[in-house]
C-alpha cells in the first residue's frame, strides 16, 4: 500500500546530504530507485517515511579520472558508464554493466544503487571488489573512505547503515594482463543462480605479480589467502600447480559460501578455466 | 464505413462516471464459504456477490460450467467470491483487503498418479489391437515419462474488461477470441436479451489461446456490477493478479511405453496422459481429444492403447496454450522416440522414414491417408541444409569418447517431426460454425464481415479479395468486429483464419464476381463452412478425419553447452515445412519465428512454481521469459506446393522442445524429461549421473 | 507533495504521493495513454517515456524523481519527424505489432539511431533486450530499425 506519509527531501549538494542526515532521523537515501521499484508489485510504490533524494547532485553524477584512479559518483547511471566506452573504464566493470537489465533500466539505475542492493549482490559488486574499490561515505558529521571489503558484509548489518550515504566509488587505474568477467544465471534477470565472477591477473617477466578473484551472488568473497598462494609464481603454471591449486580451492571455497551446490560448481569451473589461462 | 480495426485497448478506455472493480477472492485452496463481511463502505462503493446474480450463476463452455461467483464450495485459492466497485481504484483496493471471508477448510485435491474416479473430469481410452499383451510379452520395453509445467501466457496487456451501460444496451469491451461467447454468457448471467448486449473485441495481441473463455467470466463479473450499479465498470487485473489467477496451460505428465519388432519398427505403444485440469477446465474435452489423437504423432503404430485422463485439482482453472495440448504430447513423444533410437543405435532419419505415416497407411483415427505427407522430402531437405549427418556423427563421436564435460566443444544435434492439426476436431468450433459474409455496395465498395483481427491475415484477405473481385485494395473494408456485425461462431483459434475463414471469403468473392455484372448492387453473399462429407468425424469413437488439414514439418536443432555453467544455447534451428500454397511468405516466416521464440522460451526459461495451491513466477516477482531479441538463429524452408494454405502457428512449439532436449541428450547422455531445461537442471542431471556411475 | 516538471514541453505541477509510479500519473492525471502498465518491472517496454532525452520505463519511476526533469511521451513525440521516420519504416518492414508496447519499440529505436546512425544487427538486438512481448518477430524489427536509420540519414543528409 502507498505510504501516504512519505516525505522526500532533495539534496542539491553534498553538504546538504550531511545536513539532512543529521537533522532527519531514519532517513533513507534514494537515487535511481530501480531496486526499490523492481521488488514491488503494487500499483504504487511503498517508500520509507523519509527519503533523501540525491539523484540531482552534480558531484555525484560525474566521473573523474586521474593518472592513479577513477572516481565514480554514486549517482552515475549505468547508461552513462557505458557511454564512456570500454577503453575508459576497467574492462570487467564495463562488461558487468553491459549485462545489467536493459538499456531503459540502465538509464535510471545508478552504480551506487547497484552495489548497495540488499539481499543479493548485483553485477558490479564483484568487479569493484576485485578492483579494490574504496568508498567515500558521508555521515552527518564526517566523511571517510573505506575499502569495499570492509564496508559490506555477508552477515549481520547490511550497508549502508543509518545514517550514512555512499557518495563516491574510487577505483585505482591499473593495467591488467588478464581481465575476465563472467555472469551466471539468467541474463537481465536476478535469480538465485545469479552471480558474478571476476578474475584479474598482472604479470611481469613471466612472474605473476598480482591476482584478484572475486565472486558475488547471494554471498560475496575475495580470498586473499588463496590469491597469495599464486602471487609470485613463475608462469606458465604447470599441471601439477593446477592440481594443487584446485585441491586447495575446494577447501578455501566451501559450500557455505554458496546458496546452492550449482553455484559452487560454477565458481570452481570458472576458477579452473581462468587459472588454465596461466598454464 | 469503418476500416474494422478493433478499438484500442480496453485498459485505455474510460467512461464518464466510471467505477473501478476488483474481485474479492477466496483465501483458502478448498473449502466452504460461510460468510463474506464487507467493511463499512463509503457512498458509491458496493460489493456484489453470487446472491446478486439475476440469471444463472455460471458460465457454460463446451458443456463445462464455471461459477461466476462461488456461492458455497471453494475450489481453488483466489476463486472469485464477489466484485467490489467504486469511483477510486485505490480505495477499492483498500476495501477489498478489508473484506472478511469466513470459510471452512477442506483438504485440497492433489494431482497425483493415483486418483479416484471422482477426480476425473474427462477421459479418453482409445486403442487398436492389444498393446498391453504386446508389452507384457516383449523382451524389451522402452519407457519414458515427461512432464511439462504450468506456463503463463504473459500477455503484455493484463486481462480485464470495460463495460459501458445505458438504458438501451450494454457495451462490453474486452480482448477476447470468442466475442459471441462473451455476449451469450453475459446474457445468461444477467438474464438479458442478447440483443441488448454488444461485445466489441479490443486488440488481442498474440492470444496464445488464453483468451477463449476466460474473458467471458470477467466480462460477466464486471457486467453484473455495471448493470446493478447502472454505471460503467472497468476491471483490470494487476500483473500479479494475472499471474496468480488467470488461466494457465495445464500441467501434463505423459508416459510412453513402446515395443519394437524385429525390424525395429514400432509394434505397440501404451500411452498414458495425465492432465492437471485445475478446478475447472472448460475446454478440456477438446484438449483431451487432441492430445489423444496426437499421441502416436506422425508415426504408424499398429497396436496402441492411449489413456488420457484430465484430473480435477484444487488449482486455478487450466486451459489451452497455443496448441491445445498437442505441443506437450509432441514433446513427450519425440523425446521418447529419440531415446529409443539412441538406445538401439538407430538412425534418426532412416528409422523415421520407415515409420512415419504416409499415403496408404491408416492413421490412429482409422483414416487412410490419401496423400503423401512428404516427410521424406522434409527430412532430406532439413538434413541437407543443416549438414545433419556430418555434424551428428562428429558430435556422437566427441560425446561418446569424452571423459569429462570439460572437453569442449559440447555440442549436439537432433531432429524431430510433427504434424500441426488445423481447426477443431470435427472441424466446426464448439457451439457454432464458421460464417462469413461479403457485400459489394452500390459504389462497388466491398465490406467483409468476418472475425479476422490480425494485421497479416487482414492483409492477405484483402489481397485475395482484391484479386478475385478485380478491385483496388482501398475499396475493400472489414466491418467492425463487434457482435452486432459478425455472425455467431466459435473462437478464433487453431489457424481457422487461414484454413476456413479465408477460403470462405474467397468463395463469397467468387460468387459476387459472377453476379455483379448481371444483378444489381448491392449484393451480399454469406457462406458457412460445412465439412466435406468425405471427411466425416465421429467424436465419440475418434474415427475419421479430425482436422481440416494437417501441416507436416521437420525441425533440426543444434545445441551447445557451456561447460563452465551448464548453460545451453541454441546454435541454430532449421525448420522445413509443407505449408501448402504460401500467400504471404513474409507473414508466414514471421509467424514461425514468433512461434520459435515462444518455443525457446518455454523450453529454456518459463515456469511457474506451485506453492500451497498458488502460482508464482520463479522468483515470486518476475516471470522469466525470453524476449524476442534472444531468439536464436533460425532458417526456414518451405516445400513447393499448390495445396490449400495450411496453418503454421504452433509448429515450432511442436518441434523445437523435443529436438532441443534430444540434442542435449546427445551431449550429456542423459535425458531431460521436463521443461524448462535450465542450467541448474542440467547440472543436477549430470551430477546425478556421475554419482550413479 | 508538489512536483513541478516539464511534460511534453509544458511546465506542469502536480500534487501527488511521491511513491506513485510515473506511468500511473501519466495515465490518470494527464490521460497520456501511450505509456501503458504491462509488467511493472521495467522489462516489457510498454510504459516507456523519454526522461531528459533518455528512454526510461515509467513504471520504475516514483513520481518524485521527475521533479525539475523533462518527460516526453509518445503522444508528443509522434508529432516529430523522428517519429515518422520510425513508423514509416516499421510499416515498410511489415512489422506485426499489437501496439501495446509501441512506446518501448519506438523510443528505443529513436535512441539507438540517434546515437548510432548505422547500427549493426547485434547492436539492435542488444537494445531490444528490454522489450518483452509475444507479438514481435525480431527479424522484422531489426529490418524496421535499419530502414528507420536509413530514412533518418537521408533526411539529415
Amino acid at each position: 500500500m502507498l505510504n501516504k506519509t512519505t516525505t522526500v527531501y532533495r539534496a542539491n549538494s553534498v553538504t546538504e546530504i550531511q545536513t539532512l542526515l543529521r537533522n532527519i532521523s531514519g532517513i533513507s537515501v534514494a537515487a535511481g530507485c530501480t531496486e526499490i521499484a523492481r521488488r514491488q508489485t503494487g500499483r504504487a510504490l511503498s517508500l520509507p517515511t523519509h527519503v533523501l533524494s540525491i539523484a540531482g547532485i552534480p558531484d555525484l553524477c560525474s566521473v573523474t579520472k586521474t593518472e592513479r584512479y577513477i572516481d565514480f559518483g554514486a549517482c552515475v547511471t549505468l547508461a552513462s558508464l557505458l557511454e564512456l566506452g570500454r577503453k575508459n573504464l576497467p574492462e570487467v566493470l564495463f562488461d558487468a554493466v553491459s549485462g545489467i537489465a536493459n538499456p531503459a533500466v540502465r538509464s535510471l539505475a545508478t552504480l551506487g544503487g547497484n552495489i548497495s542492493a540488499k539481499g543479493h549482490r548485483l553485477s558490479t559488486f564483484a568487479p569493484l571488489l576485485a578492483l579494490d574499490a574504496r568508498l567515500e561515505i558521508k555521515t552527518p558529521t564526517d566523511t571517510y573512505w573505506v575499502p569495499m571489503t570492509r564496508f559490506f558484509s555477508n552477515t549481520g548489518k547490511e550497508q549502508p547503515g543509518f545514517p550514512e550515504c555512499l557518495c563516491r566509488i574510487r577505483v585505482p587505474v591499473e593495467q591488467w594482463d588478464i581481465a575476465l568477467y563472467r555472469r551466471t544465471g539468467k541474463p537481465c534477470l536476478v535469480s538465485d543462480t545469479t552471480a558474478s565472477f571476476v578474475f584479474l591477473v598482472k604479470t611481469q617477466k613471466k612472474v605473476l605479480t598480482d591476482i584478484r578473484i572475486a565472486w558475488a551472488g547471494k554471498f560475496f568473497f575475495r580470498k586473499r589467502e588463496f590469491e597469495n598462494l599464486i602471487i609470485g609464481r613463475t608462469l606458465p603454471l604447470s599441471e601439477k600447480d593446477m592440481v594443487n591449486l584446485m585441491d586447495k580451492s575446494e577447501l578455501f571455497f566451501d559450500q557455505l559460501l554458496f546458496p546452492e551446490s550449482y553455484n559452487r560448481a560454477c565458481f570452481l569451473n570458472l576458477l579452473e578455466d581462468s587459472l588454465r589461462l596461466l598454464t | 464505413m469503418t476500416d474494422g480495426h478493433a478499438p484500442a485497448f480496453f485498459s485505455d478506455l474510460d467512461f464518464p462516471d466510471q467505477l473501478y472493480g476488483m474481485l474479492v477472492r477466496s483465501t483458502i485452496q478448498r473449502g466452504y464459504l460461510v460468510d463474506i463481511k464487507p467493511p463499512p463502505m463509503p457512498d458509491g462503493y458496493r460489493l456484489y456477490t453470487a446472491t446478486d446474480i439475476p440469471g444463472e450463476n455460471r458460465l457454460t463452455v463446451t458443456g463445462t460450467t464455471v461459477p461466476v461467483f462461488t456461492p458455497y464450495e471453494i475450489q481453488y485459492y483466489g476463486e472469485p467470491l464477489g466484485i467490489l466497485v467504486g469511483p477510486d481504484p485505490e480505495k477499492v483496493q483498500e476495501l477489498v483487503s478489508e473484506v472478511l471471508v469466513e470459510t471452512e477448510l477442506l483438504s485440497p485435491v492433489q494431482f497425483t498418479d493415483r486418483f479416484a474416479a471422482s477426480q476425473v473430469v474427462a477421459k479418453r481410452i482409445h486403442f487398436s489391437g492389444n498393446a498391453d499383451v504386446q508389452l507384457d510379452k516383449a523382451e524389451r520395453v522402452f519407457e519414458t515419462e515427461c512432464e511439462t509445467p504450468a506456463q503463463d501466457h504473459y500477455y503484455t496487456e493484463t486481462l480485464g474488461v470495460a463495460v459501458s451501460v445505458s438504458s438501451e444496451r450494454l457495451d462490453i469491451y474486452c480482448a477476447t477470441q470468442w466475442p459471441h461467447h462473451v455476449k451469450n454468457s453475459v446474457s445468461a448471467v444477467l438474464d438479458l436479451d442478447p440483443a441488448e448486449i454488444r461485445v466489441i473485441p479490443t486488440v488481442i495481441g498474440e492470444a496464445l489461446d488464453g483468451k477463449i473463455w476466460f474473458p467471458s467470466l470477467i466480462a460477466a463479473q464486471a457486467a453484473l456490477a455495471s448493470v446493478l450499479s447502472r454505471k460503467p465498470v472497468k476491471l483490470v487485473f494487476t500483473r500479479q493478479e494475472d499471474f496468480l489467477f488467470s488461466v494457465k496451460s495445464a500441467p501434463v505428465r505423459i508416459r510412453y511405453r513402446t515395443v519394437l519388432d524385429e525390424q525395429f519398427a514400432l509394434k505397440a505403444m501404451h500411452v498414458r496422459i495425465l492432465i492437471n485440469a485445475g478446478a475447472y477446465s472448460p475446454l478440456i474435452d477438446e484438449i483431451v481429444d487432441r492430445m489423444t489423437i496426437a499421441a502416436t504423432g506422425p508415426y504408424y503404430c499398429p497396436e496402441f492403447r492411449i489413456e488420457t485422463y484430465a484430473l480435477r485439482s484444487s488449482l486455478p482453472p487450466m486451459g489451452a496454450f497455443s496448441g491445445w495440448g498437442d505441443t506437450q504430447v509432441s514433446f513427450a513423444l519425440e523425446n521418447h522416440i529419440s531415446r529409443v533410437l539412441s538406445e538401439c543405435a538407430l538412425s534418426p532419419t532412416e528409422w523415421r522414414k520407415e515409420n512415419l505415416l504416409d499415403r496408404g497407411r491408416i492413421t490412429l483415427t482409422g483414416n487412410e491417408l490419401k496423400q503423401s505427407r512428404r516427410f521424406d522430402e522434409l527430412i532430406d531437405l532439413a538434413c541437407k541444409k543443416s549438414d545433419f549427418f556430418r555434424k551428428r556423427t562428429a558430435y556422437e563421436l566427441l560425446n561418446r569418447n569424452r571423459t569429462t564435460l570439460k572437453e569442449t566443444p559440447l555440442r549436439g544435434i537432433a531432429l524431430s517431426c510433427a504434424c500441426q492439426g488445423n481447426g477443431f476436431t470435427g472441424k466446426n468450433p464448439p457451439g457454432g460454425s464458421y460464417t462469413v459474409s461479403v457485400t459489394m455496395d452500390t459504389e462497388s465498395r466491398v465490406h467483409i464481415s468476418a472475425n479476422v483481427t490480425s494485421d497479416s491475415m487482414r492483409r492477405i484477405t484483402l489481397e485475395q479479395a482484391a484479386t478475385i473481385l478485380e478491385v483496388g485494395k482501398e475499396a475493400i473494408f472489414f466491418t467492425d468486429s463487434s457482435t452486432d456485425t459478425t455472425a455467431s461462431g466459435g473462437p478464433q483459434t487453431l489457424s481457422d483464419k487461414l484454413t476456413v475463414i479465408l477460403p470462405l471469403v474467397e468463395k463469397c468473392c467468387t460468387t459476387i464476381q459472377k453476379q455483379r455484372f448481371r444483378n444489381p448492387l448491392p449484393i451480399t453473399v454469406k457462406k458457412t463452412y460445412r465439412p466435406p462429407r468425405s471427411e466425416a468425424w465421429d467424436a465419440s469413437t475418434l474415427q475419421g478425419k479430425p482436422f481440416i488439414s494437417t501441416t507436416p514439418a521437420v525441425c533440426i536443432t543444434e545445441v551447445e553447452l557451456d561447460p563452465l555453467t551448464w548453460t545451453p544455447s541454441v546454435r541454430k534451428a532449421w525448420f522445413v515445412i509443407d505449408a501448402g500454397k504460401i500467400l504471404d511468405e513474409g507473414a508466414v516466416r514471421s509467424a514461425i519465428r514468433r512461434s520459435f521464440t515462444l518455443a525457446c522460451s518455454r523450453s529454456m526459461a518459463e515456469y511457474l512454481v506451485i506453492r500451497d495451491g498458488r502460482f508464482a513466477p520463479g522468483d515470486s516477482v518476475q516471470y522469466d521469459m525470453l524476449p524476442p531479441s534472444e531468439m536464436p538463429p533460425v532458417d526456414i524452408y518451405f516445400l513447393d506446393s499448390t495445396e490449400a494454405p495450411r496453418g503454421v502457428g504452433t509448429l515450432a512449439q511442436l518441434l523445437f522442445p523435443p529436438a532441443f532436449t534430444s540434442a542435449l541428450h546427445q551431449i550429456i547422455r542423459k535425458g531431460a524429461t521436463s521443461l524448462p531445461v535450465r542450467p541448474e537442471d542440467i547440472y543436477t542431471l549430470v551430477t546425478r549421473k556421475e554419482e550413479a556411475e | 507533495m508538489i512536483i513541478p516538471f516539464v511534460l511534453n514541453g509544458d511546465l506542469v505541477y502536480i500534487d501527488a504521493n511521491p511513491g506513485e509510479r510515473l506511468v500511473h500519473i501519466l495515465r490518470r492525471r494527464f490521460t497520456l495513454l501511450s505509456a501503458r502498465e504491462g509488467c511493472n518491472s521495467g522489462r516489457c517496454g510498454s510504459c516507456m517515456v523519454l526522461m531528459n532525452d533518455q528512454p526510461v520505463p515509467s513504471c520504475l519511476v516514483p513520481v518524485f524523481q521527475v521533479k525539475n526533469n523533462s518527460v516526453v511521451t509518445l503522444e508528443h513525440f509522434s508529432k516529430t519527424d523522428e517519429y515518422h521516420d520510425i513508423i514509416t519504416a516499421f510499416e515498410e518492414a511489415g512489422i506485426s505489432m499489437c501496439g501495446f508496447c509501441n512506446a518501448g519499440k519506438i523510443f528505443i529505436t529513436h535512441t539507438l539511431i540517434r546515437d548510432n546512425p548505422r547500427p549493426t544487427n547485434d547492436e539492435i538486438r542488444a537494445m531490444f533486450s528490454g522489450n518483452m512481448c509475444r507479438c514481435t518477430d525480431i527479424e522484422d524489427l531489426i529490418n524496421g530499425v535499419r530502414k528507420a536509420a536509413a530514412r533518418r540519414r537521408r533526411r539529415h543528409a
